[in-house]
């Protein structure tokens, strides 16, 4: 009779041969109970002649059926992974997709360009200490014009095509208007308000105008003003310089030439050096080199003397730009028309 | 060769060649001969003299540092009468009319043209040459800004004009042949018969010069400039398209009071040189203290309180006297002031601020440092409307709404086709519209987005829309302005998602759109109440109002398919919501911001199946639900009514999540909870659990 060691022998050498077969989980335990199960399993069934040895032989079969349940324990697991990390491979393989496929799209909307040029300008104003306020669009005589030394019959009136209310008082005088500008601002602002004042004021704005490329009878203007003592020219050019190079690069150069609003005196108006060409000319320019961007000026005495600042205590500066014809210049928009005819397929660009 | 005089680009007139008069010497050059340069000049409203020579010439000399040759003006009084004996003026109303000069000139030959260079100059200036004495009033007028006119002194009625306002029906046929019908607002110059002129505007046929005219009565006044733009606006009076005269145009402006004598002056020489004749001793003037140049004192302390800088005495009183100012300066102690006397042609300088203009203009407003202002700030504002108008837009952005910007003026249709309940007062009307398209102030954003949405449906638009508006509308209050309101309109409708390989697409309906206020209202930490409402312009059945806290605060809808007709909106279910942004600034800030303690102790979760009426809103009890004790979360999974169930009921199922902030719930404690949960749906709902 062959002896039990060699009867141990041989069970690893076919149960070892046998777990290289296997490739499921199922034959894996069918395999465990195979050789080891407790009632049938071959390693117990030959461990049942261990009574009949002879005691000195027990201790030294009894180590090695041990040795041999560790090692068909080990091969188990270690063929159990190897069988998991095979199905997982399979499947993973099975999940493989086209990454060129487009991705599900989480649709964002955009808000309008002109939302985004106001607060893009306002941002940088709010960090040189502005407050932003709002006034109303429909304004009187006195507010629009008057205070801003914009009298009844004035030449300057010429300037601003006005659209008046369908609204007579007492007197039958239609006092009533959509603002021409955001300037009346200056002056509310000025009444509710005491120094210091560092106010910019984005809003809308109307005119009777015919429609072009470059006009628009509803628009935007974001006025600025900044009263105190002290204030002087000088820190007009600075904030302005300020806010150019914020807005249109490190590296602008501004221009100041003299132009004329009644309410400001000096009356003047700002350019930059040309970001598209540097200053040498080109379509974005008209080939002078620079570019306008607003106007501006020292608040006229008398709009002080009109709220009730002393203009030798106080001095102020305004200003006033268009976001359009800002974002019009920054994305190179040819039409102002499109701002507000609301096609999405231009909004949905910006 | 031989060109017209518009292929030489001197002027528009195409009508033969040009042909030089005989003071033009051959071999010269043509740019020689016509002088090289033409400047364009931007004139603002305040510089009337840059509508001159003298103005502008002025203006350059200041800039390149050259002096000005000013005209001559000085002629022989060959006559041996005096004006003061001729009675040729009466000024009747001396407010409309503050100045008003005269001479005579008698004996001229008016027959032949103006010379040739007075010709190329007038050209040059936009100026087509008639003759010669209304080419030198033309001319004088280009030199020194002032308006001239000349009246053929036989012509007038017992040889006299007369400024006053016209007669209510008087009628005047001008120069140009149309013929206007005055009013008395209308200030003209009359003779004793009547109107041969319309002041500051044009003169009459009556008057006028012609080539048999010998005694010319030369008129230089100052007219109020309101008087004649109001004239000019009165009657639209135009000029080959353009509104007003050369004339009128200059005297809007407000002409100084110390330029009509200079002018005056320079015509009756150049009649004299040019036509012959005699002129008359003296002139006439109704207010000759007016040459009288006043003056404006300058100050080293405003100019530095203005500018930011002190150019020094000297360079201010050059720069003043290179642009025609005459200066005497004076010194006190660090200070120093500058007086300037103002030029006869500047009516534009009243406060040493103009001074400050002048002085850093010319020298240039590069020489100006740049700095920041240095005082204090002002306090931050509370602007809850600002913040909570800039977190809507963000957050209607995020959840996939693009934000469209659309005139408030719309037409009266817009508004009636969209609005709810057409309101007692109508809205604003603009008297002088541009169009019928934009005649009323909206006081409803819902029309101006339907029709976004209708015109992008029509460029090819065909998936899906979703858009927003955070707008003003305008609502009238009687006999005051209107109150402009910040309101919020949204439109969604067509295909849930984008197309595509991956999704499958529907249609979106109500609850697209009250997804979008739920998380709107849930990021702005409020919660919003849904109840069915009646609104004219959406689908009953499938419209809500919108409460935070009791208070009503908008409305959400499918806009009624009769609506959608009305804008010719092709897609089906258009949902609109419309939020008053106000008020949502108001409940954002009474609100207190608090928050829950995160509970450490597990949960439990049962699920709910009750059965009820199918018209019990589902929103009501779940709002039971979630508002029970120890309840820390409820989801609605599903909603069934048919077979499995009696008709007029439906089933709601709800998983419900319990949880204690301060211990361990026991399924026990749970289950009697449970129970009196379900006591208080029945009480309040008629909910009953629904057993299988
Ligand atoms: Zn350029």
């Amino acid at each position: 009779m062959t002896s039990i060691k060699e009867q141990l022998i041989s069970l690893e050498k076919h149960a070892m041969s046998d777990l290289k077969q296997i490739e499921t989980e199922q034959g894996l335990d069918e395999w465990r109970i195979n050789y080891q199960g407790r009632r049938n399993g071959q390693l117990p069934k030959l461990l049942e002649e261990l009574p009949k040895l002879p005691i000195e032989d027990r201790r030294e079969v009894g180590i090695a059926a041990n040795k041999l349940r560790d090692t068909l324990e080990i091969g188990y697991n270690e063929r159990l992974q190897e069988i998991k990390n095979s199905e997982l491979q399979e499947k993973l393989l099975e999940e493989t997709i086209d990454v060129s496929l487009p991705g599900r799209k989480q649709t964002l909307g955009k808000l309008h360009p002109t939302t985004q040029t106001i607060r893009e300008i306002s941002s940088i104003f709010v960090n040189l200490g502005y407050q932003i306020v709002d006034g109303p669009e429909v304004e009187s005589d006195y507010y629009n014009f008057e205070a801003l030394n914009i009298p009844p019959d004035h030449p300057a009136r010429d300037q601003w095509d006005t659209l008046w209310l369908d609204y007579n008082n007492e007197e039958g005088i239609r006092p009533l208007l959509l603002r021409t500008h955001t300037s009346p601002m200056q002056i509310r602002t000025m009444e509710n308000q005491e120094p210091p004042i560092r106010v910019i004021v984005p809003g809308r704005c109307y005119r009777h105008e015919a429609t072009d490329t470059t006009h628009e009878s509803m628009f935007f203007q974001i006025e600025g003003l900044a009263v105190d003592k002290g204030i002087t020219f000088a820190d007009l050019k600075g904030t302005l310089y300020t806010f150019a190079r914020k807005l249109f690069g490190a590296e602008r150069k501004i221009r100041f030439r003299c132009d004329f609003f009644p309410f400001v005196e000096p009356g003047v108006d700002m350019s930059i050096d040309c970001f598209s060409c540097d200053g040498i000319g080109c379509r974005v320019c008209s080939n002078t080199g620079w570019i306008e961007i607003m106007g501006a000026g020292m608040v006229h005495p008398d709009v002080l003397k009109r709220v009730g600042y002393d203009p030798d205590v106080y001095t102020g500066f305004a200003f006033g730009m268009g976001p359009e014809r800002i974002s019009m210049l920054k994305h190179g928009i040819d039409d102002i028309r499109h701002f507000y005819t609301n096609d999405l397929r231009f909004l949905e660009q910006f | 060769m031989v060109c017209s005089e518009r292929e030489l680009q001197i002027s528009d007139d195409h009508e033969g060649i040009l042909v030089l008069p005989s003071d033009a010497s051959a071999g010269i050059s043509m740019d020689e001969y016509l002088g090289d340069t033409t400047l364009e000049v931007e004139a603002t409203p305040n510089r009337p003299d840059w509508l001159s020579m003298i103005g502008v010439a002025w203006e350059v000399a200041a800039i390149i540092g050259k002096t000005v040759n000013m005209p001559n003006t000085t002629y022989k009084e060959n006559s041996k009468l005096n004006i003061k004996e001729m009675d040729v003026v009466d000024v009747i109303d001396a407010n409309l009319a503050p100045r008003y000069t005269t001479s005579v000139v008698q004996e001229i030959s008016a027959d032949s043209p103006s010379p040739g260079w007075m010709q190329l100059r007038l050209k040059s200036a936009g100026v087509r040459p008639i003759s010669s004495v209304v080419d030198i009033t033309n001319y004088v007028m280009l030199e020194y800004g002032q308006p001239l006119h000349a009246f053929d002194l036989a012509k007038l009625n017992e040889g006299k004009v007369i400024v006053r306002p016209a007669k209510s029906g008087e009628v005047i046929e001008t120069l140009d042949g149309k013929s206007y019908e005055l009013s008395s607002a209308d200030l003209i110059i009359a003779d004793t018969k009547g109107p041969v002129g319309l002041a500051g505007v044009m003169g009459g046929q009556r008057s006028e010069v012609d080539n048999t005219t010998k005694e010319i009565l030369l008129e230089s006044a100052t007219f109020h400039f309101a008087s004649i733009r109001r004239t000019v606006q009165r009657h639209r009076l135009e000029v080959a398209g353009k509104r007003g005269t050369e004339a009128s145009l200059r005297f809007e402006k407000s002409l100084p009071i110390t330029l009509p004598m200079e002018a005056l002056k320079r015509a009756t020489k150049l009649i004299v040189d040019i036509c012959g004749g005699n002129a008359v001793l003296g002139t006439m003037d109704t207010n000759p203290n007016s040459d009288n140049l006043s003056s404006v004192t300058l100050t080293s302390s405003k100019l530095k309180s203005v500018l930011g800088l002190d150019y020094g005495k000297d360079q201010v009183s050059d720069t003043l006297k290179s642009l025609g100012f005459k200066t005497t300066t004076s010194q006190n102690g660090n200070e120093y002031s500058v007086r300037a006397e103002i030029p006869f042609w500047r009516a534009d300088i009243r406060i040493p601020e103009d001074l400050v203009e002048e002085v850093a203009r010319i020298i240039g407003y590069d020489s100006i440092p740049s700095t920041l202002p240095s005082g204090n700030l002002p306090e931050a504002l509370d602007d809850q409307t600002r913040i909570t108008k800039d977190s809507v837009k963000n957050i209607l952005v995020s959840l996939g709404l693009q934000e469209t910007i659309s005139y408030p003026l719309v037409s009266i249709e817009t508004i009636q086709k969209s609005i709810n309940i057409p309101t007692e007062q109508e809205p604003m009307r603009v008297w002088n519209r541009i169009s019928p398209d934009q005649e009323f102030l909206r006081t409803t954003l819902r029309g101006s987005l339907l029709n976004i949405f209708a015109r992008n449906e029509k460029v090819g638009r065909n998936d899906s829309i979703k858009i927003f508006e955070l707008s003003k509308i305008y609502i009238p209050v009687k006999d005051e302005t209107p109150k402009e309101q910040e309101t919020l309109l949204g439109l969604i409708g067509g295909e849930q998602s984008d197309r595509g390989w991956s999704s499958e697409s529907r249609e979106m309906d109500f609850f697209d759109g009250k997804g979008i206020i739920e998380s709107l209202l849930d990021s702005l930490s409020a919660k919003p109440s849904f109840t069915p409402k009646i609104d004219r312009v959406l689908t009953s059945g499938r419209t809500a109002s919108i409460s935070i806290d009791g208070q009503e605060i908008g409305v959400i809808g499918e806009v009624h398919p009769a609506t959608l007709d009305a804008f010719e909106i092709k897609t089906k279910r258009v949902t609109l919501f419309e939020i008053n942004v106000e008020s949502l600034t108001n409940l954002r800030k009474s609100e207190s911001l608090s928050w829950n303690p995160i509970s450490r102790f597990p949960s439990l979760v049962r699920q709910l199946d009750l059965i009820t009426d199918i018209s019990t809103p589902s929103g009501a009890v779940n709002d039971i639900i979630v508002n029970f004790p120890s309840v820390a979360k409820s989801t609605l999974l599903d909603i069934y009514s048919g077979s499995q169930i009696p008709e007029g009921r439906k089933s709601l199922s709800f998983e419900v999540v319990w949880q204690s902030p301060s211990r361990t719930l026991t399924d026990k404690e749970v289950e009697i909870a449970l129970s009196q949960l379900l006591n208080l749906l029945d009480e309040k709902t008629g909910s009953k659990l629904r057993l299988e």
